[in-house]
């Protein structure tokens, strides 16, 4: 019997990586189709949910048929094109703009839509033999037939006020060696178009769009490339268009998780585009379309939602130095720059005001999530607190808008943020470095923390600004084996903790994306270039191996119980409290696949493309 | 204000604006309990407030102006957040506390100084009573129930936020959505301000989408235009027409004129899918009846009523249009709107009731509810044999005729004892003022009085049950004092109170 074969590809059958890890869509759109990790079918979704993980993940299940019989198939993922292989022809996929869909059929393959449908939810028929599926949340789907037949059993129960679960069929015809469809999406009202360009001048398209968008990133050395280009990709297919509470194109997290854009996510998305000022300045200020009147920006934002519980950390001063330094700042103009100044001056303006409702003179943490680093160890003696790593990104925040000031061409205002940098800077080297790393302090109570947690050595990314004898500690303690350094990169509480554990959480051990690119860059400025690379090869060669998710495991086995390291499903807040501490199978090492079926983010896909650009791409 | 009194003192809560409430009380302490989900935290500013800030919800900021705070929200870093809030207010040396609770999204902020407690009342009050004054007169036994219906809507009524661009009257205060239809019957209801009138019956039209569809519901964080509902809004519209006479200016008019004259072709293109001028649903809320059997052998199905509700929306654009100097359009929409009801008489009535059929194929729907009479809301439009069959149909007790309304389905039993109806109130005031209005002018009256007694008993509700079964709680089912039950109630009490004016009897 011969076997399915898939051809080469970006991701797919043939490849360490498939739709398992991230799925199949286009720039702006929020539709796409993924593959499910347990039962491996394909569904098309929607990376739409009014809360922050995704709800109805595997939405629509797509199964090649021939005589109502499923079809082995196998699959091949291009940047413009997903292609399913069958025994008796393909089909394939892919898109004509953000809200178009095109499905096209080739031999004798028919391909079944199965919908689960919830209550209010119906498919009705349109005169012309079209089919609008109109979902709660969602919003609707139109199939549009453009060759073939298409056939479906959507019935309105009114007992239940719903069509129940029903399937559409694409079903291939003689005259047209197949079928082709387009399927449309939109939110309220749309209808098919008067004409449809031919199926490969779509794919064309969508290649030349993502080609375009990939140039932005710099140069790599040969054995990243292949996964720098499915990074690209992946923070491609996580742009979301502006609808709904959104006023710009973001970067979502996740497109089948956490769909939502993160504020100090859009400055990292930034930072990797640096071979674009232009499009990388858009992410500087994308996530300020939603700072409020006090200044602060939210902890993210959504189609569906927006968050302003918490900020996150003031990353954009880092981030806008290092652009400022890296890019082509000629493509900018003075009001690229006021416009930015103006806004980090606002939310500066936030940290000192309303970070410091007890009027110390330092900005303070009120929650942990405001760190980025959720649950990492610095907050185990509560909140409000001041924090080493909080001040630094302020340093950075405040000697960024002295720069921007003067491009501005407000030198006076200049002088001040330069002055208030400086005060900082002495802050934070006179009463929170202990020789050792950087503490914290609780306000309400003045108690000292001094915690294992990699957040204690992120001023790093301060670089020369700090003292030597400082950044030798720092690199001391980051390239010991017995602290923070492993074969995969650096964890995220030191090894030798007593609150280590590679079995549970975000920064309680694990090798967390943000951490590696900000330690190398840090490491880099302070002129520690030997041990930034290092750290940074070992990270991309295991990216490369395990792919492109925010955590992954610093070791094959947990130091503490020697049992396997395996992750479980993706951190679930809800459940979070009833979690005990007996867990098994984290990383999923214990499943018989080797590869990683986790799911890919644009997070961890930016901080790649940094590292293997900035501190790789000139080794 | 709300005064909640104990054996040892009391407590006193009201709002200084929709953002801040004011507490005082004497002799007692008072606790706040909040559960916290996980990365939900409450802290201490260390500047003697405290703040809670809750997922999709927003920032409390609790500020202590006499007495003092017991706070009581261990943080725990392995939960990300803080445990449950247990926060006290406990009186001073007088034996007095007062507290104020700001709520904002994020970043609230304590005023510098608190305005006195009573100043804080007596402006809610007023507010209150200007809204109540909005409304028309009410028979005397009714009073009551008038102000809390008035009440219910008042607290519904909401500012911008989110997504919301404009005020706008929610479902009701557990509910936090605003449905489109229900700013119509508000609109309705409003007979003494012809500004707030019109505002509220063009809250839901700033969302309506490029092609004319304004969506089922909205609120500050969700659109849901899965489907729509019903355009009503001629209905209302005519209504406020006779009411306000030419203080509906020519602003007014052009205000209104474009946004329903695009919600009405949607109607006639995107849910004309057959193209043959008549209206269809794609789905069961869209009737507003989320269950219709309308809808039995499948969707799309053209309907009476929505060719009724349009009816009259096309009378009242046309009327709109006169009034903007449009006059070409003005004969234009009085045209659509006889067609409408010649296809409606000559393709929908089958002798004894109005039929629907599918698009596309014309099969005929064949179902029994009390639906398929709304078209009686168009009168004396209709033939007087129509009117007459329709109103044999709806007083037969065996059918849809309860002292109390007429109920959605025909009479039902179960091993030989009655099921009983359902009385809704968006069914009466559209079938009760028709039957009235076809000249059986006591039957309406009677059910009239039925309905509004109804409410009289168990506060304006969603709606009722014919009899409540043992054990069940209806209101339980449905919810009182929603702000669409109280809009209803007004309108249907003041039509009483209206009748008992012309004929003189109580």
């Amino acid at each position: 019997m011969a076997i399915l074969k898939a051809a080469r590809g970006m991701l797919g059958s043939a490849e360490k990586f498939d739709l398992r890890s991230v799925p199949f869509s286009y720039c702006g759109s929020y539709i796409c189709v993924l593959e499910d990790p347990e039962d491996r079918k394909l569904y098309l979704s929607f990376s739409r949910s009014p809360k922050l993980m995704i709800n109805r993940k595997n939405l629509i299940r797509l199964t090649p048929m021939l005589d109502n019989k499923e079809l082995p198939f196998v699959y091949t993922v291009q940047p413009g094109k997903l292609t399913i292989k069958t025994f008796c022809g393909d089909i394939e996929f892919c898109f004509a703009n953000p809200q178009q869909m095109r499905v096209k059929g080739t031999g004798k393959s028919a391909l079944r839509f199965s919908f689960k449908m919830e209550t209010f939810e119906v498919a009705a028929p349109k005169e012309n033999g079209d089919l609008e599926v109109m979902y709660i949340i969602l919003g609707k789907l139109l199939f549009a037939p453009l060759s073939g037949s298409m056939y479906n059993n959507g019935k309105w129960l009114p007992a239940k006020a719903m069509t129940e679960d029903f399937d559409l069929v694409l079903l291939p015809s003689i005259e047209a060696g197949g079928f082709e469809a387009a399927i449309h999406e939109y939110y309220s009202n749309g209808e098919r178009d008067k004409s449809y360009a031919a199926f490969d001048e779509c794919v064309a398209n969508a290649e030349k769009v993502f080609e375009e968008f990939y140039s932005r990133y710099p140069d790599v050395p040969e054995k990243y490339k292949d996964m720098t280009k499915a990074a690209a990709w992946t923070v491609w297919t996580h742009i979301v268009r502006p609808r709904g509470f959104l006023k710009s194109p973001i970067v979502y997290m996740g497109r089948t998780s956490l769909l939502r854009g993160f504020g100090w996510q859009q400055s990292q998305q930034a930072m990797a585009q640096s071979g674009d000022l232009q499009e990388a300045w858009k992410f500087l200020l994308n996530m300020f379309d939603y700072q409020d009147e006090a200044g602060q920006i939210p902890d993210s934002v959504g189609e569906q939602g927006i968050s302003y519980r918490v900020s996150k950390p003031p990353l954009q001063g880092f981030a806008t130095l290092y652009l400022l330094e890296k890019g082509d700042d000629s493509v900018l103009v003075k009001d690229d720059y006021v416009k930015l100044y103006d806004k980090l001056k606002k939310f500066a303006g936030w940290w000192f005001k309303f970070r410091d409702h007890a009027k110390t003179g330092i900005p303070q943490y009120y929650h942990s999530d405001e760190s980025g680093f959720d649950d990492a160890t610095i907050f185990k003696e509560g909140v409000p607190l001041q924090s080493g790593d909080l001040l630094a990104w302020l340093i950075l925040l405040t000697e960024a808008l002295a720069a921007l000031a003067v491009k501005s061409e407000k030198a006076n205002e200049s002088e001040h943020w330069a002055n208030e940098s400086k005060r900082l800077l002495n802050i934070l080297l006179s009463e929170f470095w202990n020789g050792r790393q950087f503490v914290s302090r609780v306000v309400e109570t003045g108690e000292t923390v001094e915690a294992g947690s990699i957040a204690a050595l992120l001023p790093i990314i301060l670089g020369k600004r700090l003292p030597p004898d400082v950044i030798e500690k720092i690199s001391e303690r980051l390239a010991s084996k017995d602290e923070f350094f492993t074969e995969n990169g650096i964890v995220s509480e030191n090894l030798g903790s007593p609150e280590f554990t590679a079995r549970a959480g975000f920064m309680k051990g694990a090798i967390v994306s943000p951490v590696q690119m900000l330690i190398t860059l840090g490491l880099k400025q302070a002129g520690k270039d030997d041990l930034a690379r290092a750290i940074a090869r070992r990270y991309c060669d295991f990216v490369c191996v395990k792919g492109l998710s925010t955590m992954l495991p610093p070791h094959e086995f947990d130091l503490a119980s020697g049992l396997s390291v395996n992750k479980e499903d993706w951190y679930k807040p809800e459940d979070f409290y009833k979690k005990t501490e007996k867990r098994t199978d984290r990383f999923k090492n214990e499943k018989k696949e080797a590869e990683t079926i986790e799911p890919w983010t644009s997070w961890a896909a930016a901080n790649f493309l940094t590292i293997v650009g900035e501190i790789l791409g000139h080794a | 204000m709300l005064e909640i009194n104990t054996e040892y003192g009391y407590a006193q809560v009201c709002f200084e604006n929709k953002d801040l409430i004011r507490m005082r009380g004497k002799g007692i302490s008072f606790r706040f309990f909040a559960r916290t989900e996980p990365h939900e935290a409450a802290i201490p500013r260390l500047d003697g407030t405290y703040q809670l800030a809750l997922d999709e919800v927003g920032e409390f900021l609790f500020v202590p102006i006499k007495g003092r705070v017991e706070f009581d929200a261990e943080w725990d870093w392995k939960r990300m957040g803080s445990e449950d809030l247990r926060l006290d207010i406990a009186p001073d040396e007088n034996g007095e506390f007062e507290l104020a609770i700001h709520f904002a999204d994020a970043n609230t902020e304590r005023c510098e100084n608190y305005r006195p407690f009573d100043e804080c009342l007596a402006e809610a009050q007023a507010d209150y009573d200007a809204w109540y004054d909005l409304y028309p007169p009410v028979p005397g036994r009714y009073e009551d129930i008038k102000k809390l219906a008035a009440y219910a809507v008042w607290i519904c009524y909401i500012s911008p936020k989110g997504l919301l661009t404009d005020n706008i009257v929610l479902f009701d205060k557990r509910n936090t959505s605003a449905f489109s239809w229900h700013q119509a019957y508000h609109a309705l209801s409003i007979t003494n301000n012809v500004d707030q009138a019109v505002q509220i019956m063009l809250a839901m039209f700033k969302y309506q989408d490029e092609y004319g569809e304004i969506p089922d519901l909205y609120d500050d964080k969700f659109c849901n235009i899965l489907a729509t509902k019903p355009p009503f809004h001629g209905f209302a519209l005519l209504k406020m027409i006779e009411n306000y006479g030419y203080d509906l200016t020519t602003e007014h008019c052009k205000a209104m004129y474009d946004p329903l004259a695009r919600w009405y072709n949607w109607w006639l293109t995107i849910r004309d899918t057959d193209g043959d001028g008549v209206p269809q649903y794609n789905q069961g809320c869209e009737s507003g009846n989320d269950f219709t059997p309308m809808l039995a052998k499948g969707v799309p199905v053209e309907c009476p009523d929505l060719m009724a509700y349009l009816i009259l929306l096309s009378e009242g654009l046309a009327v709109l249009a006169g009034r903007i100097g449009k006059h070409d359009e003005e004969i234009a929409w009085n045209e659509k709107s006889k067609k409408m009801l010649e296809t409606l008489i000559e393709e929908f009535w089958d002798g004894e009731k109005f039929i629907a059929r599918l698009s596309s194929s014309h099969e005929i729907v064949e179902y029994e509810e009390s639906d398929a009479f709304i078209p009686i809301m168009l009168g004396k439009r209709l033939p007087k044999e129509i009117l007459d069959t329709m109103a044999e149909q709806l007083l037969d007790p065996e059918k849809y005729y309860t002292p109390k309304g007429f109920r959605s389905g025909p009479k039902q039993y179960k091993d030989g004892a009655v099921l009983p109806g359902f009385i809704s109130g968006f069914s009466q005031i559209k079938l009760i003022p028709g039957l009235y209005e076809a000249g059986y002018e006591e039957a309406a009256r009677a059910a009239l009085i039925g309905f509004c007694e109804e409410n009289l008993e168990k506060l304006p509700n969603f709606a009722y049950l014919e009899f409540d079964p043992p054990g069940i709680n209806p209101s339980a089912i449905f919810g009182p004092c929603s702000a669409l039950s109280s809009a209803i109630f007004i309108v249907m009490a003041n039509y009483l109170y209206q009748i008992s004016v012309k004929t003189g009897k109580e």
